[in-house]
């Protein structure tokens, strides 16, 4: 019995099964990064131009920016399919680009399916653009292969500054639509002079986009809601540049939350730094020095917060900083406070604590 | 069927086995259904559901005790008679064919979907029964050293969760309790991931140490609830219990976002040391069909072996439809758990009451 059983399981295995019906690499394209837009004139179909790498043969690999037009996600690819020579799969892309039109518009389908299909890449970057993504795909590449790879390093390096948090990726984005008292915050890319630029972050409600806060901004807001980032803080003196203080922190932070009539949450953010310029003493820093630049600081940095948090509350009446969740957590998912008008009525205290770990390696 | 008497165990093997007959397909999706109710605090009931394999195996070991260890169909004759004893095999077949082809199907589903979806289907299917079949027609002894040595290997599987503990969110966890009533109401969900524990009952009269056996079941329940408990704990602290009840395996999605500079996809390679468990699972599973097939009909066990294969492979084919297995599991483990329950108990306490009467 023991004999029949082998034979027949060596006789399925190596008759039966096999790659049947799989392509040769040079009848593939390997796409690297998806987009998204709105036609512009007509009915708001989806545009989805899809950048590729495809194999001519003699190891040459160029890329290759093919949309599809149709009504919905899937469709594109019927339209796509009627002027492409290749067989495409999904999974390889290392980049989504959604433009501005497109989100406003919504993408729940578009989170749906990122849950929904097993193929799709959760470690591809996601962010939203200005204009068509289209345009961004077709830019020029200066120092890599693709447009896909050069904008993904972008944000994969973002958090070296601006205190950008340091996932930008799409399980990052479905986190932050699902988890109670979250929205999705993404950042935001420009062409500046023919080449990406992240200028801003994207706050969303729900699965539309909402506002768009300027880098100045959201430098600020970055502080608060990510955690372990770098970032360069100045202080100038005199409205002279050459006469300033310059720290590279990494933030910590740890909000706390209290509900007397309204939510109290109280951000305490430890910024752990480097001093790296200094034109303002002359002589060696003593500690007292050191405590008066780092209370300076302190000071400085509690007033562009309040700032800041005020112009949330007031302007843009959302929840930027990602600080609901904490209430969720002390209150319970399902607590009836976690709206948008309780955030407005919130009291949020600021307690800033700056730490110079270094004083760099100048005597003077 | 005389070789299969002849198949002594060790201790330790049979610890091995019980494990093995459990953690299977539940690794994948356990989280999933026990956060449906308990949402944050599933892990909690996660654990509090080990009662079900601790209740299980200890009644089976005083029932053994009391009655000496002899052979399971021979302690049913003796406490129930010979009719009822057939009905309560029949019961048990049918019981681990379900376990079996449900654990069958959800591995045909992972496979198809995630990695080898070239394959055709009636293939994967029949090649993967017809190698539990060769493996379970070895027959018991085989079984434990099997299940003992894939262990070792396998075990680190259970690592891999582990990096989840840097890039999680303690928001996520927290409250810790918010309501008792869901925590106590999803504990019947948990028992599902714990189904396969009754392969105690036919495997513990060959265990050779009989005196240390006590704490065996003890000992294996409490590591499987350790899994459990553990894995969906890091689920929830990484994805969020919404996100978790959203997908039908969230320990996959968890191994998809790892970063590892050569492999690009580590999926991969979790979905190829897991199909080691599951291969366990299954042999384990159907060593207790065909043994119940050969005592009911009086058919040797090899033989059974490849009797018994039709039935799985139907069972299998009608459960593959993930959403229709999920709607016959929900309307038929709950009553299983519990007859299984409620047998176990009734069969400690009459064979005390057996003993007693003797005396």
């Amino acid at each position: 019995m023991k004999r029949n059983v082998l034979i027949i399981l060596l006789i399925a295995l190596t008759t039966f099964t096999g790659c049947y019906e799989m392509e040769p690499i040079e009848n593939l394209s390997i796409i690297i990064g998806i987009g998204y837009d709105v036609q512009k004139e007509g009915q708001k179909k989806i545009v989805d131009p899809i950048e590729m790498f495809v194999f001519k043969g003699d190891g040459e690999v160029e890329r290759l920016i093919s949309p599809g037009i149709a009504e919905t996600i899937y469709n594109t690819i019927n339209d796509r399919q009627t002027v492409m020579s290749k067989k495409f799969l999904v999974g390889t892309e290392k980049l989504y680009l959604i433009s501005r039109e497109w989100a406003e518009y919504g993408i729940e389908d578009l989170l749906d399916t990122l849950v929904r299909n097993e193929n799709r890449n959760e470690i591809a970057y996601v962010c939203i653009t200005e204009g068509d993504t289209k345009h961004f795909f077709s830019m020029v590449p200066i120092d890599n292969t693709s447009m896909s790879e050069a904008i993904s390093g972008i944000l994969k390096f973002s958090y070296l500054a601006n205190f950008f948090p340091k996932e930008v990726t799409i399980k990052e984005l479905l986190f932050m639509y699902h988890q109670t008292g979250r929205r999705i915050i993404l950042p935001y890319i420009v062409d500046d002079k023919g080449k990406p630029k992240i200028a801003g972050i994207c706050v969303f409600d729900g699965a539309k986009l909402k506002h768009i806060i300027p880098l100045e901004e959201a430098f600020y807001i970055n502080m608060i809601r990510s955690r372990k980032s770098d970032g360069y803080i100045s202080i100038i003196k005199d409205n002279n540049p050459k006469i300033c203080y310059t720290i590279k922190a990494k933030n910590y932070v740890n909000v706390e939350v209290d509900y007397d009539d309204k939510l109290i949450y109280t951000i305490n953010i430890t910024l752990k730094g480097n001093l790296k310029t200094d034109t303002i003493h002359n002589t060696a820093i003593t500690a007292k020095e050191a405590k008066e630049i780092e209370r300076t600081f302190e000071e400085y940095i509690t007033e562009q917060l309040n700032k800041t948090i005020e112009k949330v509350q007031n302007k843009y009446k959302i929840d930027c900083f990602d600080i609901t969740k904490y209430a969720a957590a002390k209150l319970g998912k399902h607590s009836p406070l976690l709206t948008d008008e309780e955030f407005q009525r919130a009291q949020i205290n600021v307690k800033v604590k700056v730490i110079l770990v270094d004083l760099g390696r100048s005597m003077k | 069927m005389s070789k299969v008497i002849e198949n002594k165990i060790t201790k330790r093997q049979y610890i091995f086995i019980l494990i093995s007959a459990v953690v299977g397909i539940g690794i994948l999706s356990a989280p999933n259904s026990i956060c449906q109710k308990a949402e944050q605090s599933g892990w909690i009931s996660m654990f509090i559901g080990c009662i079900y394999p601790l209740t299980i195996t200890y009644c089976a070991y005083l029932s053994y005790k009391n009655l000496g260890f002899i052979d399971f169909y021979t302690l049913n004759e003796r406490i129930y008679g010979k009719f009822f004893t057939k009905i309560i095999f029949i019961f048990f077949m049918l019981t681990l064919t379900i376990y079996a082809s449900s654990v069958l199907s959800g591995f045909f589903n992972v496979l198809s979907k995630e990695i080898s979806f070239f394959l055709p289907p009636s293939m994967i299917v029949t090649v993967v029964s017809l190698t539990i079949v060769f493996t379970a027609s070895f027959g018991l002894q085989s079984l434990g050293r099997l299940s003992e040595i894939v262990f070792y290997f396998s075990s680190m599987l259970f690592l891999f969760p582990l990096f989840t503990i840097k890039k999680g969110d303690t928001t996520n966890i927290l409250p810790i309790i918010s309501s008792f009533e869901k925590i106590i109401s999803s504990i019947p969900a948990s028992f599902y991931s714990y189904a396969g524990i009754e392969i105690s009952f036919f495997i513990l009269p060959y265990v050779v140490s009989k005196k240390t056996i006590k704490n065996a079941g003890f000992i294996s329940s409490i590591i499987i609830a350790l899994i459990y408990t553990s894995l969906t704990f890091l689920t929830i602290y990484y994805l969020g219990f919404e996100l978790t009840t959203k997908i039908y395996y969230p320990v996959l999605f968890i191994m998809e976002t790892i970063e590892i500079s050569i492999i690009s996809d580590f999926k991969i390679v979790f979905i190829f040391l897991w199909s080691g468990i599951i291969l366990k699972i299954l042999a384990c599973d159907y060593f207790v069909i065909a043994h119940t097939f050969s005592r009911l009909t009086h058919i040797p066990y090899k033989k059974s072996c490849l009797i018994t294969w039709p039935f799985v492979m139907m069972f299998t084919i009608f459960m593959i439809p993930e959403h229709g297995r999920n709607v016959f599991l929900d309307n038929t483990i709950p009553y299983i758990v519990y007859i299984v329950l409620l047998y176990s108990i009734i069969t400690a306490i009459l064979s005390k009451l057996k003993v007693m009467k003797g005396i």
